[in-house]
């Protein structure tokens, strides 16, 4: 009976029921594998946490630890090596001393920097010239003013033909009248000449312009005697280095020995030895180890103390 | 001859002439020179005190004919077209007729003609009032405020 439906569903129903069979089996197996993965899984997850992570840590540790202890010996170390430094400075200057050689002098400037000079060259550090901005403000002014008086003397003339014109009037031209009347009163209205104001004007440009000039030349001359006296202690400073004569105290203090290490630090180290012997000079420091002295009241020589001991720190080795 | 406005006015205008040359030469620097600016300038004013003076006399007659035209019109516009809103302008242009028939002591140097402006503005006024109604009050208002205007300047 091939035609049978019931017969061709039974076996269609068997087939299917295989098939599932099948399946099933399959499908038991991919998860015995699963979870055998994931067991794997967990075992290395556990591995992981207990020992690999750990240990990093702990190597992690010890190197900071080691770290530490390193940076430590290199403070000691840096910090006994300046020590070193500083006796070798001294020693220096006692071989030098026992050596005989003469000593360099610091103190003694004249005659080739007078008081004068410093007074000179202090007088510049303090002068604060009427600035190029403010004279030509007067100026201006002036101007103004001048301007407002030539606009007067317009006006006076226009009022003079005005009232000639009034005394030659004919009574019936009104209009003309009503005219002449109010350029004549426009005239009045303005008051005097404004002579004063632009006399005061002019009394303070000049004022400024002259004030100007002598203290521009005043600048000169002080600028001229600075660089005169900084000339001089350089050429001082130069000899005593290049002689190997014993420096001051305060001079090692401040500047350290001299061995700027390269050829282009010799000039920044031999400024800023200028600008300290200078500004001791200056401010009358004589002081046998303190380079600098205490920090003037004086405006202009604080902010000259403050630029000598910035150079001097910088240069120092 | 003083009393002739005419002389007057050339004499004024002859010492004017004679302050002005002091007022040229006088520099301004000159301590003198205010004294002379104020008398110049007070010669200035009777000048043109005179010349208004003068104005006034010549036109007195005008500005009464003027003001009794405004005046008539103004009555003739109350008794023939009365209305409430003809009142306003009628009693406006019988105001200033009056008050030109009355005629005041001038005050501005321009007043005398601004008188005639407002004679004339009142009589059109009073006239144009049966046409405009109330609004012919503007014309008069106009007039008089021209007038204020000039006494004050």
């Amino acid at each position: 009976m091939m035609n049978d439906p019931i017969h061709n569903l039974t076996e269609t129903a068997d087939k299917h029921h295989r098939r599932l069979g099948s399946l099933e089996t399959a499908l038991n197996d991919r998860s015995e594998t699963v979870e055998k993965i994931r067991k794997r899984l967990r075992a290395l997850e556990d591995k992981v946490g207990q020992h690999s992570v750990q240990s990093v840590l702990d190597k992690v540790k010890k190197v900071e630890t080691n770290l530490g202890k390193a940076e430590t010996r290199l403070t000691r170390q840096s910090a006994e090596i300046a020590n070193v430094r500083l006796d070798v400075n001294a020693l220096n200057r006692k071989v030098r001393v026992s050596g005989g050689l003469p000593r360099a002098d610091f103190h003694t400037w004249e005659p080739d920097i007078t008081p004068e000079m410093v007074q000179l060259i202090h007088a510049g550090l303090a002068a604060a010239p009427v600035s190029e901005a403010k004279v030509q403000q007067l100026r201006a002014i002036l101007e103004q003013a001048q301007e407002e008086v030539v606009r007067w003397d317009r006006s006076r003339e226009a009022a003079i033909s005005a009232v000639r014109a009034l005394s030659e009037l004919s009574s019936t031209a009104e209009r003309a009248w009503r005219k002449e009347k109010q350029t004549w009163l426009a005239f009045r209205a303005g008051g005097p000449r404004p002579v004063g104001k632009e006399v005061s004007a002019r009394r303070q440009y000049d004022e400024a312009v002259r004030a100007r000039r002598s203290e521009t030349m005043a600048l000169d001359q002080s600028t001229k005697a600075d660089e005169a006296a900084c000339a001089t202690i350089r050429e001082r400073i130069e000899d005593a280095v290049a002689q190997d004569l014993v420096l001051p105290w305060w001079f090692d203090i401040a500047l350290g020995l001299f061995s700027p290490g390269k050829p282009g630090q010799v000039k920044p180290w031999l400024d800023a030895a200028t600008r300290l012997v200078r500004y001791r000079l200056l401010a009358g420091v004589r002081d046998q180890l303190e380079p600098y002295g205490d920090r003037p009241h004086d405006e202009a020589l604080a902010a000259e103390y403050d630029r000598v001991v910035k150079g001097c720190s910088d240069v120092r080795r | 001859m003083a009393d002739d406005p005419h002389s007057l006015l050339a004499a004024r205008q002859k010492s004017l002439r004679t302050r002005l040359d002091a007022f040229i030469a006088t520099a301004p620097e000159d301590p003198q020179w205010s004294k002379i600016s104020d008398e110049l300038h007070n010669a200035v004013e009777a000048l043109l005190k005179v010349r208004r003076d003068i104005d006034a006399n010549r036109l007195l007659l005008p500005h009464r004919v003027l003001g009794a035209a405004a005046a008539v019109a103004a009555v003739v516009v109350l008794v023939l077209w009365f209305s409430a809103w003809n009142v306003v302008p009628a009693l406006m242009a019988l105001a200033v007729g009056v008050a030109l028939l009355i005629n005041p002591v001038v005050r501005g140097d321009g007043e005398p003609g601004a008188r005639t402006w407002a004679g004339i503005a009142a009589v059109l006024g009073a006239l144009a009032t049966p046409l405009l109604s109330g609004w012919s009050a503007l014309v008069v208002l106009g007039g008089i405020g021209w007038w204020i205007w000039r006494c004050l300047k």
